[in-house]
């Protein structure tokens, strides 16, 4: 016999002392450092956005080619306009994987035992900021190389991206909570995620141009406190619905 | 066991209990309940196997359904009630009228053919399903909660309940270990995985795990925050002999803790219950 199986059962000294809840940002991280593992080991929302990501923008610069301010005067309007529609389709494919992938291992039912709604919903949000952040990166970086695209303020492009990813993060990931049930996730996370995220693109598509033509900080101050103002109200949103969600 | 069980029927006293009240179905529902005068609910009055010193109580006008024990010893600040409770699936009705309390030092054993309930009612009782009506409480001392304001005293182990099998055992445990607020070392998850049968076996992937290490990962998960309800679906399924010895552990030590519920279908698990519900008859 095991000598910690004991003729009585399990011994009371093998069991760790309970706290009574662990603290909120403690449960998210450990919820966090849990996705990104498991994220690690089986790769599902990376190589579907990261696929997602180098083929679209193949695709672009196959089709167009390089393009030059010579062929159109609103060029970075068009380029602005071409990589968030890359990011957001493959963050389409990805984003919604955090919530689907605990509903198709049946790991949701340990979970809901386990973490308070809000803590889930913080490291699930951490989890797919970090997720989209990579693919931000990795499809930026690739657009201005294979469409040879001139950044002129490349400070406040970058700032412009990271306002949106969070913007876009704080849309999507209630929404994946609530398709992570259904039948047709994929399809029901597009549609129920894009008309939330039309005045999101709007602005960062407006706030990117002018970082792509050489504006100045003043430009794009607008386009950043309107996606600061997004994001805040989504977050907030999203951080109140998600326990009636997460609990039905 | 039954050491544990003598101590406590020392200080025993009878309280007369509804365990569940049984809707006969109407004739104009046929298609809901089946044939009419059948019930959809019934009662086994669970002849104690190991409470030996019950008595019938005297209560005029009222049919006596059943019996419970109240324990009085230190652990009697725990009491489970479930009222009116009614789980249906779409137009389907499962359960109706289920009623019944359960105290600590207390295993029911909830007994009935396949669909007749078993699992969702384990599953109402935690939290991780609605029922259509009626309520789930759990009073400890003077706090009266929800399952969803209890989880710390929820345990609950069933084949419905899967683990990260990307990550491994030490992993798991560790894991929600954390999302609970539960200091722990390593060295206190591998004593616990010792304690379950899987010593030595924490760094290996859930992946590679039988389908009866498995079901004691989820022991360990359970048990890892000493929860004082104890709720097992087919407790001892896809277990071997050395198994089904952990589950009596585990049901004798719940007994000095709190509150144990089980759901089976397999008539040798039937004597694990001071008292036994039978549902689909």
């Amino acid at each position: 016999m095991d000598p910690h199986v004991s003729s009585q059962g399990i011994s009371e000294t093998s069991a760790p002392a309970t706290l009574p809840a662990a603290p909120l940002l403690t449960a998210a991280w450990a919820v966090f450092r849990k996705d990104l593992r498991s994220e690690l080991r089986t790769r599902y929302a990376l190589n579907a956005i990261l696929l997602f990501a180098v083929s679209t923008v193949v695709a672009i610069s196959l089709g167009m080619g390089p393009l030059t301010t010579s062929r159109n005067a609103d060029l970075p309007l068009i380029q602005a306009a071409l990589l968030w529609v890359a990011i957001l389709f493959a963050a389409f494919t990805g984003l919604s994987r955090a919530f689907v992938q605990e509903e198709e291992a049946r790991t949701a039912a340990a979970l809901r035992l386990s973490a308070r709604p809000t803590a889930v919903f913080l490291g699930k949000l951490l989890f797919n900021l970090a997720l989209l952040l990579i693919l931000v990166g990795v499809t930026t970086v690739l657009f201005v190389i294979m469409l040879r695209v001139q950044v002129g303020n490349p400070g406040l492009l970058a700032a412009l991206l990271l306002a949106g990813s969070m913007g876009l993060v704080a849309a999507t990931t209630l929404i994946a909570a609530i398709i992570a049930r259904a039948s047709v996730k994929g399809a029901l996370f597009a549609v129920l995620s894009f008309p939330l995220l039309v005045p999101l693109l709007t602005v960062a598509i407006q706030g990117s141009a002018n970082a792509l033509a050489g504006r100045g900080w003043e430009s794009g101050i607008g386009s950043l406190q309107v996606l600061a103002g997004y994001t805040i109200a989504l977050f907030t949103a999203s951080l109140f619905l998600f326990n009636t969600v997460w609990e039905s | 066991m039954h050491r544990v069980i003598n101590r406590c029927t020392a200080k025993l006293h009878i309280l007369p209990v509804r365990l569940m009240s049984v809707p006969s179905p109407r004739s104009d529902d046929t298609s809901r309940f089946g044939s009419p005068g059948k019930v959809l609910v019934a009662l086994d009055t669970a002849t104690p196997r190991t409470l030996h010193d019950r008595k019938q109580p005297d209560l005029p006008g009222q049919p006596f359904r059943g019996t419970i024990a109240h324990v009085t010893d230190g652990t009697n600040n725990l009491r489970l009630t479930v009222s009116d409770v009614a789980i249906e699936y779409g137009a389907r009705r499962v359960l109706a009228g289920i009623s019944f309390q359960v105290r600590a030092g207390e295993t029911l054993v909830v007994a009935g053919a396949n669909g007749s309930g078993k699992s969702s009612l384990l599953r109402v009782i935690c939290g991780l399903q609605r029922p259509a009506r009626g309520e789930v409480t759990i009073e400890v001392g003077n706090t009266l909660l929800r399952p969803l304001e209890a989880l710390h005293l929820l345990g609950w182990v069933a084949p419905d309940l899967q683990l990260y099998r990307e990550l491994t055992a030490l992993e798991n445990l560790a894991f929600f270990a954390a999302v609970r607020g539960i200091r722990c070392t390593r060295a206190d998850l591998e004593a616990l995985l010792a304690d379950v049968g899987l010593g030595g076996r924490g760094d290996d992937l859930l992946a590679a795990y039988s389908s009866g290490m498995t079901q004691r990962l989820r022991y360990a998960y359970a048990l890892l925050h000493r929860p004082r309800i104890l709720a097992l679906d087919e407790p001892t399924v896809t277990f071997d002999a050395r198994g089904v010895a952990l589950v009596e552990r585990v049901v004798a030590q719940q007994r000095q803790h709190g509150i144990t519920i089980i759901a089976t279908n397999d008539p040798r698990e039937e004597r694990f219950g001071d008292y036994i519900l039978r549902l689909g008859q």
